[in-house]
């Protein structure tokens, strides 16, 4: 304070740097949100998931459709092979093994083989191993929610609701079970 | 200091005095000097001005966020996320531009905000984009953590306080499932104490050291809410609530004891921080020109009342909380051997918790050992009247200290026969009276009442918790409603005396 009145006379400047550092931060988190989404695209198969959804909103991120997963059901899960004896843990990771329709042609919905709370040592070529975090009463797969411009929403809301076992979500998973969403299908009809 | 009322008035009259020949242009500019009205007029000359121009500039943001929530799916993503990125850049740097070279503070912070807030508005279209689902605390916490790296740059406190608060959204936000690590109950008081605190220092803002002050509560509440559910299963409920108060009654300590430290090293962190600040483009000549005036207290750093006040009503509310006879009752059951089950719980049970109690604990015990080497120094004063003066302040510290230390030991000791209760009231009852009589000895209305409330919520709670009377009960209420109007006024006029 001493010195204030030197401070009124030449005001300190802040150097550029002091600007231009936490920009380059800001920008690099915001860049940082998508990365994994976009290494899984990149370098993923293309999968297709029988869902069932609901429709809330987001404020930062807008309109959505959240989706369940019929594979991700705790009922679902709790017949395959591999199901723990001990129940486990909320927030526990568990890996769960799909095997391609019999027609893999069409958009038909990927089934499990089997769960494990290790990523699965021996894979058939054409299975596939997607990750999520048990919740308790089914299964994260990190693609809960289905984001969709404002204006389409209420087509597709009423599409799903059509046509409930029609609808399948074309996912992305990588060598290590990750998952990016891709697009919404009901019966021919891509959202 | 005088008060900033006081220092506005003079500035608007000064130059009137000089016209009208009440004095001099050189006493007109040792006035200036020695009430410093020219930080009067670099801070923001019209608060409620400042106020409404940050709060359009949210609006401004908010409305960029749903702008871009909105999918405005007309545009092409990439070219709506450069968009976005570009509004976060411009906007900042435009604020940064009226603040730099136009001195236009008021209208910098609202652009800074704007700015700030489409950052948000770019992070929430990148997950829109990728389809990045889950919890919205990751986002919160990217967009909290830019604010920070901005607030730090520019050393510009609104932009911290809003840091800050997008801090918290995230982490009540992160409550559900599994907690982002940087939220976790070990880690996120160590983030509040290394990296919030730091920016009040940084940006010499008391409404930062607030903001923090209610993160470093937040925190230690979830680590002790974490220790409770660790511990939920292996022990009964009787020492629920001893696992839930101790982070608390301990981070309380640390916070009073801290604000003694902070206030004895004002002057050092002022020469040591100050200079850095104010010399800065102007040469270092300042600090060798000034070293032979007294050092006046930064108002921007005078941390110590408010630490004093959040830390006494922490502390006042864990003696309220444990006043009461059903808390005591819980912990009746408790042998030496469950004491010894539960302090081994709590204590050295090995996981990322329990280290964190015991660097708050002995973090808190350095502090402390600190505080009372510096309370046993001789009074230095200039008069007999100020030595008295210091020596009651001494003395009433003592007994808040102790106060704190009683609590300690007796929720470590349990439940003697009704003992414990009858000595956790009647420290409530001396704490009370010791930060009502602080109050008056300082003439601090904040802390006057903070003790006088202590007091009268006491005295009405014990009698609605017990069986007495309804004539009874009304009989305190109206005696207690005389007295605190009486202790008010008479405050009131001893302050104005």
């Amino acid at each position: 304070m001493h010195s204030s009145k030197f401070e009124s006379k030449s005001k300190p400047k802040i150097p550029l740097w002091r600007f231009l550092v936490p920009l380059a931060i800001q920008v690099s988190l915001v860049l940082s949100i998508p990365v994994q989404k976009v290494l899984t695209i990149t370098n993923g198969t293309t999968i297709y998931l029988q869902t069932a959804p609901v429709d809330p909103y987001d404020v930062l991120r807008g309109r959505y459709v959240t989706l369940n997963y019929a594979i991700a059901q705790r009922s679902r899960l709790e017949t395959l092979p591999g199901w723990p004896d001990n129940w486990p843990n909320r927030g526990t990771e568990m890996y769960v093994v799909l095997k391609p329709p019999i027609a893999n042609q069409s958009r038909d919905a990927w089934q499990p083989v089997s769960v494990s709370e290790t990523y699965p040592e021996t894979l058939a070529p054409d299975q596939q191993v997607i990750k999520g975090r048990w919740q308790g009463w089914r299964l994260d797969l990190g693609l809960g929610a289905y984001y969709i411009p404002e204006n389409i929403g209420d087509t597709l809301e009423d599409d799903i609701w059509d046509n409930p076992e029609g609808t399948r979500a074309e996912v992305k998973v990588d060598k290590r079970g990750r998952t990016a969403l891709m697009s919404l299908w009901v019966e021919d009809r891509n959202y | 200091m005088a008060d900033h009322k006081f220092r506005r008035q003079l500035a608007e009259v000064l130059d009137s005095w000089v016209t009208e020949d009440l004095i001099g242009p050189d006493q007109r500019d040792r006035l200036y000097a020695h009430y410093q009205l020219d930080t009067l007029s670099a801070s923001a000359s019209n608060r409620f001005a400042t106020v409404l121009l940050s709060v359009g500039g949210i609006l401004i943001g908010l409305g960029i966020i749903v702008f871009i929530a909105a999918n405005w799916d007309v545009i092409p993503p990439v070219i709506r996320a450069l968009a976005a990125l570009g509004l976060m850049a411009g906007l900042q740097g435009l604020g940064l531009y009226l603040w730099q070279t136009k001195g236009r503070h008021r209208a910098a912070t609202a652009f800074l905000f704007a700015g700030e807030m489409a950052m948000g508005a770019s992070i929430g279209l990148m997950a829109q984009w990728f389809q990045v689902s889950g919890k919205p605390s990751g986002l919160f916490l990217a967009w909290s953590l830019g604010i920070l790296a901005m607030a730090y740059g520019l050393r510009h406190a609104p932009t911290g306080a809003l840091a800050i608060i997008l801090w918290l959204i995230g982490f009540v936000s992160d409550q559900n499932g599994t907690p982002t690590w940087i939220y976790a109950p070990a880690v996120i008081p160590w983030i509040t104490a290394l990296v919030l605190f730091p920016l009040a220092y940084w940006c010499r803002s008391r409404w930062i050291f607030v903001c923090s002050s209610l993160g470093w509560f937040v925190a230690l509440g979830t680590l002790a809410w974490e220790l409770e559910a660790v511990n939920d299963y292996a022990w009964n409920e009787n020492f629920e609530t001893y696992f839930l108060s101790m982070p608390l009654l301990i981070g309380a300590i640390a916070l009073w004891c801290w604000s003694f430290w902070h206030q004895r090293n004002v002057p050092w962190i002022q020469i040591n921080l100050g200079p850095f600040q104010r010399i800065e483009g102007s040469g270092a000549s300042t600090s060798v020109e000034n070293s032979s005036r007294p050092l006046s207290l930064d108002p921007g750093l005078d941390f110590g009342p408010v630490a004093q006040f959040l830390s006494l009503l922490g502390l006042v509310v864990l003696f309220y909380c444990w006043s009461f006879n059903d808390v005591w009752q819980l912990q009746f059951d408790r042998s030496v051997t469950t004491l010894g089950s539960a302090l081994r719980a709590f204590w050295l049970n090995p996981s990322a918790i329990t280290i964190s109690v015991w660097i708050l604990a002995i973090g808190t015990a350095v502090l402390w050992g600190d505080r009372i080497r510096n309370s046993l120094v001789p009074i230095e004063a200039s008069s007999e009247q100020q030595a008295a003066t210091l020596r009651t302040l001494r003395l009433s510290d003592r007994i808040i200290g102790i106060s704190a230390l009683s609590l300690l030991i007796l929720m470590h000791s349990g439940a003697w026969w009704g003992l414990s209760l009858l000595l956790t009231n009647l420290g409530l009852f001396v704490l009370g009276g010791a930060i009502t009589w602080q109050g008056l000895q300082l003439s601090q209305r904040w802390r006057f009442w903070l003790g006088l409330l202590t007091i009268t919520i006491h005295i009405i709670t014990r009698f609605f918790e017990y069986e007495t009377g309804l004539l009874v009960k009304s009989l305190v209420l109206i005696v207690c409603g005389i007295g605190v109007i009486l202790a008010g006024l008479k405050f009131e006029q001893t302050r104005q005396a």
